[in-house]
């Protein structure tokens, strides 16, 4: 699962055979793709969105890049069926495999699926990053995630203030 | 920074980036949404929480004195670090002595007074006790120490439990003789009109408390015990008989999740499935002591855990 580009649905090619509704979600770099209705409605937004009569056309989804959007609608179709199945296990490694990701797409999945507002995909990224972060020191942490310091010495004076007081 | 350091976290870096990523798919960490930062402050421990995240970044610092990653306060996460975590805390902070006092204080106020859920360590003073039961109103879940409170301030708390106002859960580990669960049961059922669930961890649930459970909490709906036993084989503690066990069946009604875990005195026989037959979750062990340790088929850990986590998510 290491990049998603292999598994982009073609425009309007989604293979499932099902009579249940669809719903068509458009990529920030217009790309279309269609979904089962109950794999998009994981996504409170949209589901808030359908529920508001916007469902019948297309739906766009402005931020969200068509390689992330189809990572994310990987997500949102397997945990449709595994709420019907409901296999802890098979849950639990299945998301391990899906969550091994570089840190950039990482971010990207923690953006969508907090402007989405899905749940769980949003609870799955953010432990990823949790447990990247766990136990290490703040250097080492800007080197993985890329993050500049901008703490100056002054600006870590002041933390290590408030902080301090208690044991004063 | 050091070599080591310095070469382990570049693998690692130089690892994400290997992925075919196009650089206007760059991540900007530092500008990542406060909501976002604050999901993930609260799945890091609190050791991190103190020592790490705040010197990433303004926005990470930022993030870090948001009240909702102080929600819950794993005091004895950060006890159980030891010396580690205080030689830490002094270098970081450049502070010329550690109190555990202070070290409440700060979290109760990096909290602003609205964390949910306190873990007291095994070793803590009454006065901690008492500031948290003060300056937290809004604490759902508590889980004391039995164990290893002192004869003099176990009898105290029960005079503390009108502080707790919005508890909903409690926990305790070892009750040893002596504790007085029954007051502090008491005073919960005049006290604690949420009260839900209490959860043992070993020791000894007696007469009286059950009496207490019975009278003051008829509306329990949570009850967890788990005995102790050393490989199965020898019984530690002692948790509930089934005099007790039934007695509770009769008196709480509202009772939906009950689990009896490593009680192996407390065989469950038909009578009490028969009296337990309402409640939607309950969950026990058959411990065959021919083999060498063994889940009844009853047992579903995986449901166990998804109950937990449902109910964690409710009470924060």
């Amino acid at each position: 699962m290491a990049s998603s580009s292999s598994s982009l649905p073609s425009p309007s090619s989604s293979s499932s055979s099902s009579s249940s509704k669809k719903l068509v979600l458009r990529s920030s770099d217009e790309k279309h793709f269609e979904v089962d209705e109950a794999v998009a409605l994981q996504s409170e937004m949209i589901k808030q969105m359908v529920e508001d009569g916007f469902g019948g056309d297309v739906i766009p989804l402005l931020n969200v890049s068509s390689n992330i959007l189809s990572k994310v609608i990987d997500y949102c179709k397997k945990h449709v069926d595994f709420d019907s199945k409901k296999k802890m296990d098979d849950r639990r490694r299945w998301d391990a495999e899906y969550i091994d990701v570089g840190v950039d797409e990482l971010y990207h999945l923690i953006m969508a699926a907090n402007y989405r507002n899905i749940k769980g995909l949003l609870d799955l990224t953010c432990q990823k990053v949790a447990d990247t972060i766990k136990g290490k020191k703040p250097k080492q942490i800007r080197i993985i995630f890329n993050i500049k310091n901008d703490v100056t010495p002054e600006g870590e004076q002041k933390i290590r203030k408030e902080h301090s007081w208690a044991f004063e | 920074m050091s070599m080591s350091i310095h070469h382990a976290a570049s693998e690692i870096h130089q690892k994400c980036f290997l992925r075919e990523w196009s650089m206007e798919n760059k991540s900007k960490w530092e500008l990542l949404d406060m909501d976002c930062l604050v999901s993930i402050f609260e799945k890091v421990g609190m050791d991190d929480l103190l020592l790490s995240l705040p010197f990433v970044c303004k926005s990470w610092y930022r993030a870090s004195l948001q009240p909702y990653c102080w929600k819950v306060l794993d005091i004895q996460h950060l006890q159980s670090m030891g010396i580690l975590f205080t030689n830490r805390f002094v270098s970081t902070y450049r502070i010329k002595w550690f109190s555990s006092m202070g070290l409440v204080k700060l979290l109760v106020k990096l909290g602003h007074g609205s964390s949910v859920k306190v873990i007291l360590p095994d070793e803590f003073a009454y006065e901690e006790l008492v500031y948290i039961s003060d300056k937290c109103p809004a604490l759902k879940f508590l889980s004391l120490p039995a164990a290893c409170i002192l004869k003099d301030i176990a009898d105290s708390i029960p005079s503390l439990v009108h502080k707790w106002r919005n508890l909903e859960h409690l926990h305790l580990d070892y009750i040893q003789l002596g504790f007085p669960l029954s007051k502090i049961v008491e005073e919960i059922g005049r006290h604690c009109k949420n009260f839900i669930g209490i959860s043992v961890n070993a020791g000894i649930i007696d007469d009286e408390a059950v009496s207490a459970i019975v009278t003051w909490l008829p509306k329990l709906r949570t009850l967890d015990v788990r005995g102790t036993t050393f490989f199965g084989i020898m019984d530690m503690g002692f948790t509930l008989s089934k005099k007790n066990l039934l007695k509770i069946l009769g008196g709480c009604k509202e009772l939906d999740f009950l689990a009896v875990r490593e009680c192996s005195q407390l065989k469950i026989d038909n009578e009490i499935l028969k009296k337990a037959s309402h409640i939607k979750n309950f969950k026990y062990e058959i411990l065959d002591h021919s083999s060498d340790f063994g889940w009844g088929p009853n047992y579903d850990y995986d449901d166990y855990c998804d109950y937990w986590l449902e109910y964690y998510a409710e009470a924060m």
